[in-house]
């Protein structure tokens, strides 16, 4: 389901977010581009430390400065360019416009004030609900995410909490204001696979009952490949793969995206007495770095000459599909246009 | 090993934890949350045994209390043939350094105020492990090596790194002390499938050489089946199924089990996958259901289940399973 430019919610370009070390800048998020349309999920995968969480964090302005800092870029929402708005402007966006569902829940939850209290708190401010009704929506939601004993369970102080029920409190924050944007940053890494099938679910429904569109983290590949309509991957800070879920499942060009792909346990594979899974060797550039060509040439199996001394683009071909990669310049967009229809 | 192996380097027997529950007005109700409700098992020398099951059963609390970091309302656990519960100071100790936990919560369980050379390298240090700063360095910085990260990162805060790379913090500190006891809960949830699989084989390499026993805390059945020999399934508290792990895969007997490998999502955009959801309330810790605690979401529920609390029986050799639907021992079951 590729949408048109024109139909997306949200629009990032050029983005950059450095860290300041004395005079030195390195960029964590170094010319990042997305775009997400109308009741999309878009899947944000990549390497741990790549930059995803900063790339979602800048959406809503909450890279940590210091020491990070957006030095460029645009992001576009609702005709607005999000980097240009007041502080106060900003906040308006937060929770009502855009909600976050944030990777680590204890990081984004007050440790001294109940789970109950804090979403009450988002209907009291955002909804304006006397106490009463915010509670009782309080306890609906809480149900609704499948936290056993609701109206017991508001109670609770988050170290009360195992780690899954913070993760569905936290996706209960996130759908209070029914916002057009929820981004999801591993948002069920602690849920067992059936709670997760039931979350999953009800952002599903989310979407087609509201048109509420996704930006989905993860490191799931089952989940994007259910869920995603379109996959970003990033690597080193920049995005090196893009496409239709479906065409980059049966298609993988990049090599880092070929490497995951095979990294990917599967069940039936894993035997007894089996002794290794498959890995990509080597580890990620520091960022900021000097390379003079591509990152990720010192762990590619297909490294050629030209990948050392050149900075591969982001090549656009096909149906809504960008890869950084030479071998796509070279051979592969002869390849796809051929067999593309 | 030297020790016997008999009853197992880890044992706990009817285990129960119980939390007071707080009530709207602050004051402490007589409810609890009976997180971990009679749990006994064994782990031998070498041995990894998994467990899985629903977010919110105790898995977390189960761990911790066989490490005496909660302390359990009743039941004991012995550490090579050793009561903990009746060990302080100095010789609780010395148990501590052979026992070592890969928290589920990065985020809270680093200390903010100290670097990554600090985290990885005091335990070290205190036990005297490393004799100088320049061998801790360089033990710390090829501690990070195995986990993926550059040795550059020892002179990070943990403020510093990206959620997947706190994880690996986590696992290099517990993996410092070359415990012969881990308990990694949920220790690859923040990381990418590449890292995951760096840090399951590295994990499987201490087994086979250090003798490493384990108990492995995940949600994920696909590492849970590469890594561990045993696998135990919980639901609410208890122990609901346990068998080895290929047997496990190839007969799942209890219904929980079964519908926890139906929702594993494919990947692959192009197979359907629908599993079938469980339907039914998600019973609760503080007021578990009468008879069986799956019943409110079974799909085969009948009527004994309601009344009878099923046993967790021996359906086949080594085939653990607390079901009313599994008959009697002999009989061959279906
Ligand atoms: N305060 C900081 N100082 C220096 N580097 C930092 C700081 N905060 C984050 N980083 C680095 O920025 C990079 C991007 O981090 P980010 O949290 O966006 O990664 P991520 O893709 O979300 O990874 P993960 O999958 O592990 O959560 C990481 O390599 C991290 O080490
Ligand atoms: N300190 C505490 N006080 C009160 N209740 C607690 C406390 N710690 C845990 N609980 C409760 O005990 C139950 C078991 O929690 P635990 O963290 O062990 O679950 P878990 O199986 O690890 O779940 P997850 O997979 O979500 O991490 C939960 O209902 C939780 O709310
Ligand atoms: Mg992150
Ligand atoms: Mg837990």
């Amino acid at each position: 389901m590729t949408q048109e430019a024109s139909e997306s919610v949200l629009r990032i370009e050029g983005l950059r977010v450095v860290i300041k070390r004395g005079r030195r800048k390195n960029a964590v998020v170094d010319g990042v581009d997305l775009s997400i349309g109308r009741g999309e999920v878009l899947g944000l995968v990549g390497e741990s430390g790549c930059g995803k969480t900063m790339t979602a964090l800048s959406i809503l302005r909450l890279v940590p400065d210091p020491p990070m800092e957006i030095s460029s870029g645009r992001i576009l929402f609702g005709g607005r360019d999000l980097l240009k708005l007041s502080a106060s402007g900003i906040r308006k966006v937060r929770g009502r416009e855009i909600s976050m569902i944030f990777q680590e829940p204890m990081s984004a939850l007050n440790p001294v004030h109940t789970c109950g209290r804090q979403v009450m708190e988002v209907f009291q401010v955002h909804k304006g609900l006397s106490r009463h009704h915010a509670r009782t929506r309080t306890i609906e939601l809480f149900e609704m995410v499948g936290i056993p004993a609701a109206s017991t369970r508001i109670n609770a102080y988050p170290h009360e909490l195992s780690g899954g029920m913070l993760q569905r409190v936290m996706v209960a924050m996130a759908i209070v204001c029914r916002p057009p944007l929820i981004i999801a940053d591993e948002p069920t890494t602690a849920l067992d696979v059936t709670i997760q099938a039931q979350v999953l679910e009800l952002l599903v429904k989310l979407r087609s009952d509201f048109g509420t569109s996704l930006l989905f983290i993860t490191h799931d590949l089952g989940i994007v490949a259910q869920l995603a309509n379109r996959i970003s991957i990033m690597y080193a800070g920049q995005i090196v793969e893009e496409g239709p879920v479906t065409e980059i499942f049966s298609t993988p060009v990049h090599p880092y995206t070929l490497g995951l792909l095979d990294s990917v346990p599967r069940l039936d594979e894993i035997a007894e007495g089996q002794s290794r899974l498959r890995a990509i060797g080597g580890v990620a550039p520091e960022p900021g770095a000097l390379t003079t060509g591509c990152r990720f040439a010192d762990r590619c199996e297909f490294v050629f000459e030209r990948c050392r001394s050149e900075v591969p683009e982001l090549f656009t071909y096909g149906e809504g599909r960008r890869t950084r990669c030479f071998l796509v310049d070279e051979a592969a967009t002869m390849r796809i246009s051929q067999e593309a229809p | 090993m030297k020790r016997v192996a008999h009853p197992g380097l880890v044992s706990v027997e009817d285990l129960y934890v119980h939390f007071p529950l707080h009530s709207a007005f602050m004051k402490r109700s007589r409810d609890v949350v009976r997180a971990v409700d009679g749990v006994s098992l064994g782990i031998e020398p070498g041995e990894t045994l998994g467990l899985v099951g629903e977010s919110g059963c105790g898995k977390t609390t189960l761990g911790w209390s066989v490490l005496k970091l909660v302390r359990p309302t009743a039941g004991r656990v012995l550490f090579d043939g050793t009561d903990l519960s009746q060990l302080t100071g100095r010789p609780l100790r010395r148990f501590r350094r052979h026992m070592q936990l890969i928290f589920q919560d990065p985020y809270g369980s680093l200390n903010p105020r100290m670097t990554v050379y600090n985290i990885v390298g005091e335990a070290m240090r205190v036990h005297g492990i490393v004799k100088s700063r320049k061998a801790q360095r360089e033990r710390v910085a090829s501690l990070l090596e195995t986990v993926g990260l550059r040795s550059d990162f020892i002179y990070r805060y943990p403020h510093e790194l990206s959620g997947g790379q706190r994880q690996r913090i986590g696992i290099a500190r517990a993996l410092a002390l070359e415990p012969r006891f881990l308990v990694a809960d949920e220790p690859l949830s923040a990381l990418d499938v590449s890292i995951q699989a760096q840090i399951v084989n590295l994990m499987k390499d201490l087994q086979e050489k250090l003798k490493i026993s384990m108990l492995f805390i995940t949600h994920d059945l696909k590492m849970v089946k590469f890594l561990s020999h045993t696998i135990a399934v919980m639901y609410l508290g208890r122990i609901v199924e346990k068998a080895p792990a290929d047997e496990l895969f190839l007969h799942p007997l209890h219904p929980y089990t079964r519908a926890l490998m139906e929702a594993i999502p494919v990947p692959d955009p192009l197979s359907k996958w629908q599993p079938t959801p469980l339907k039914g309330e998600i019973p609760s810790p503080i007021h578990p259901p009468t008879g069986c605690n799956f019943r409110t979401r079974c799909p085969h529920v009948f009527e004994l289940c309601e009344r009878a609390d099923p046993h967790l029986l021996e359906a086949k050799a080594g085939h653990l399973v607390a079901c009313h639907l599994v008959k009697e021992p002999e009989e061959p079951t279906s």
